[in-house]
């Protein structure tokens, strides 16, 4: 399988300085499930941010399907966005006063054209097809989560990222929405999900530790190794 | 499809704020009513005096060249030849002309009493001065010799009523007349004594001559002065003033009331704006995560701005619209009690308003507009 993100040396500092990633690099082939993991600050979400486009690295590589995104202007970036990335966030992050339909159509509006029909199927793949005019308020953590990956899904991202997706849900609701992400996996969805669960770190095809900005450990499986430590690590 | 999302998204998004946006679109919807509200006063006023002016009464003079204008000024006695009057109807087929009334002047003895006295075409008087009162009768035609109007000053001064002989003398020459009506208007009318045009001519023994034409012209919306110009150039000879002195009092009024409704206007709409801007600052503050997902849904600068400022646009339309029509309304109020009667409603003071309304809110939401557009999403989104 051919990689879809190379990471190259890849660095974050926050004024102060506050260094979140330490030099990173990683590459991720199409359709494989990649967890990341680690303890607090550890640096998983702005790995997360970086990938997602949200955020500019301070030093090293990005690259996604052959784009060298830090080289691009903000519309770029905005665009290179909107059409690679879907993102999923631990908070949800729905807008209150629409309905679960209208939220999907929210992510179509600002791709290109919004489809009620086609938003509607999107809920309906995660099993919300009865849930298509309720407001955010009016569903439970889990269902709000599902209209969450309906809305990152319905534009067809090459790239499913997730932040912690099942950190505010129940058990019966995490496992709705881990049965969702394997759905995704076994149709050939790369995904990269920041977790500090290390039963839904399981299901991934391979996990990665951060530890203070570093990678330290690579899982594949049961096989585990400590990270390859490039020229810039050692 | 894509502006039918936004319209949702816009109903949704104002009816779930509604209350905050309450006092920002009466603001709005304050200074638009009196942006209408002066637009409809400058109009539809201005459209009522052209047409009165056109219903009462004269609005030209025509005078023997250098002769003053003011009825009570010693030169008036300068004289023309009456053959202008033919003239002057010959150039009806040019010129707009309602109707014309020639006048001849003198001062009269009754008795130790001194009066004006005017005569003219009693017809073509009374078309030019519709809105005269006339106890009585006025004098049957213009070559009635016998008959007379009197000013109700003159009346109650002589103690004359209708019917009531009256003997006029001017210069040794003396002719009774029948009082057959009493004029009043409230203005110099009262105090003269009108008779028909010959028997002022043979009174004072000025045959064939006139003081001046009083003429009333269709001016529409052209100017009176355009058509006083062409009269000038069609009767060699003669001058022709425009009488505007009441026209000018009511514009001046207009003028003012409209600089003062249009002064409040503009403090209204800059506080109105203030307002506007101050609820989308509020806004943009309030919803950060959700300007903040728009982009992370690859909204750009320019979507997400568009959004807040249709919003805004939306909210200054309302208001807009709303003030439009109260302004009418607020218009008719201060017409009726300015100048004792309504104007004409429009469609273009309301919708002008509502524009103005619109354009207000954008231009007071550009600054927090601009913030919303700034916003990093990867900084307002993470995780709690």
């Amino acid at each position: 399988m051919h990689e879809i993100i190379r990471l190259q040396s890849l660095s974050k500092v926050f004024p102060g300085p506050v260094v979140a990633l330490d030099r990173v690099s990683l590459a991720i082939p199409q359709g494989e499930w990649m967890a990341v993991m680690g303890a607090s600050g550890s640096g998983k979400s702005t790995l997360l941010n970086l990938l997602g486009c949200l955020d500019r690295p301070t030093e090293g590589q990005i690259l996604m399907g052959g784009t060298s995104i830090g080289e691009l202007t903000e519309a770029q970036l905005t665009g290179f966005r909107r059409e690679t990335v879907g993102l999923i966030f631990q908070q949800f992050h729905l807008v209150p006063y629409l309905s679960a339909v209208e939220n999907v159509m929210l992510a179509q509006y600002f791709h290109s054209l919004a489809d009620e029909a086609e938003a509607s199927e999107a809920l309906a793949r995660v099993g919300l097809a009865d849930r298509l005019r309720h407001r955010p308020a009016q569903l439970s953590g889990g269902e709000q989560q599902r209209v969450c990956i309906a809305r990152a899904l319905v534009n067809q991202p090459k790239i499913l990222l997730a932040d912690e997706p099942t950190g505010n849900l129940d058990e019966a609701n995490e496992r709705v929405v881990m049965d969702i992400f394997q759905q995704l996996h076994d149709d050939g969805h790369t995904i990269v999900m920041v977790t500090h669960d290390p039963h839904v770190g399981m299901l991934a095809d391979r996990r990665i530790e951060l530890e203070h900005g570093r990678l330290v450990t690579i899982h594949t499986h049961d096989l585990v190794a400590a990270a390859p430590r490039t020229a810039d690590q050692s | 499809m894509r502006s039918r999302f936004l319209l949702r998204l816009l109903q949704r998004s104002l009816a779930n704020r509604f209350s905050r946006w309450l006092i920002a679109l009466l603001a709005v919807a304050l200074g638009a009513s009196l942006v209408s509200a002066s637009l409809t006063l400058a109009t539809g006023m201005r459209a009522k005096m052209q047409q009165a002016l056109r219903t009462y009464g004269a609005n030209l003079l025509v005078v023997p060249a250098a002769a003053p204008t003011d009825p009570g000024g010693a030169a008036l006695f300068a004289t023309m030849p009456e053959e202008v009057l033919g003239k002057l109807n010959a150039l009806r087929r040019t010129i707009p002309l309602l109707g014309y009334a020639p006048l001849l002047y003198t001062v009269a003895e009754i008795g130790s009493h001194r009066v004006a006295v005017v005569g003219t075409w009693p017809d073509a008087m009374r078309r030019v001065n519709p809105w005269w009162r006339v106890e009585g009768g006025w004098i049957q035609d213009r070559v009635e010799e016998a008959e007379a109007i009197i000013g109700a000053s003159v009346a109650e001064r002589l103690g004359l009523g209708v019917s009531a002989p009256l003997t006029l003398s001017v210069r040794g020459r003396s002719r009774t007349f029948r009082v057959v009506g009493i004029v009043k208007t409230g203005g110099s009318e009262d105090e003269q004594v009108v008779v028909s045009l010959r028997a002022a001519q043979e009174l004072t023994d000025r045959r064939g001559q006139l003081n001046l034409i009083q003429a009333s012209a269709l001016v529409g919306d052209g100017r009176v002065e355009d058509v006083a110009q062409a009269l000038e150039a069609g009767l060699p000879g003669v001058a022709v003033r425009t009488q505007l002195r009441l026209v000018l009092a009511e514009e001046r009024i207009l003028g003012r009331l409209s600089l003062l409704l249009g002064l409040l206007a503009g403090i209204v709409l800059i506080a109105s704006a203030l307002s506007v801007g101050a609820a989308m600052a509020s806004s943009v503050l309030e919803r950060r995560r959700e300007i903040g997902l728009m982009k992370a849904l690859g909204a750009s600068r320019l979507r997400v701005g568009a959004v807040f400022l249709a919003e805004a646009g939306a909210i200054g339309l309302a208001g807009g619209l709303l003030g439009g029509v109260t302004g009418v309304g607020l218009a008719q109020g201060i017409a009726h009690s300015v100048f004792g009667t309504g104007v004409p409603p429009t469609v273009l003071p309301p919708l002008t308003a509502a524009l103005v309304g619109a354009g207000v809110a954008g231009l007071a939401s550009l600054i927090p507009v601009r913030r919303a557009t700034a916003i990093q999403p990867g900084i307002v989104l993470r995780g709690d």
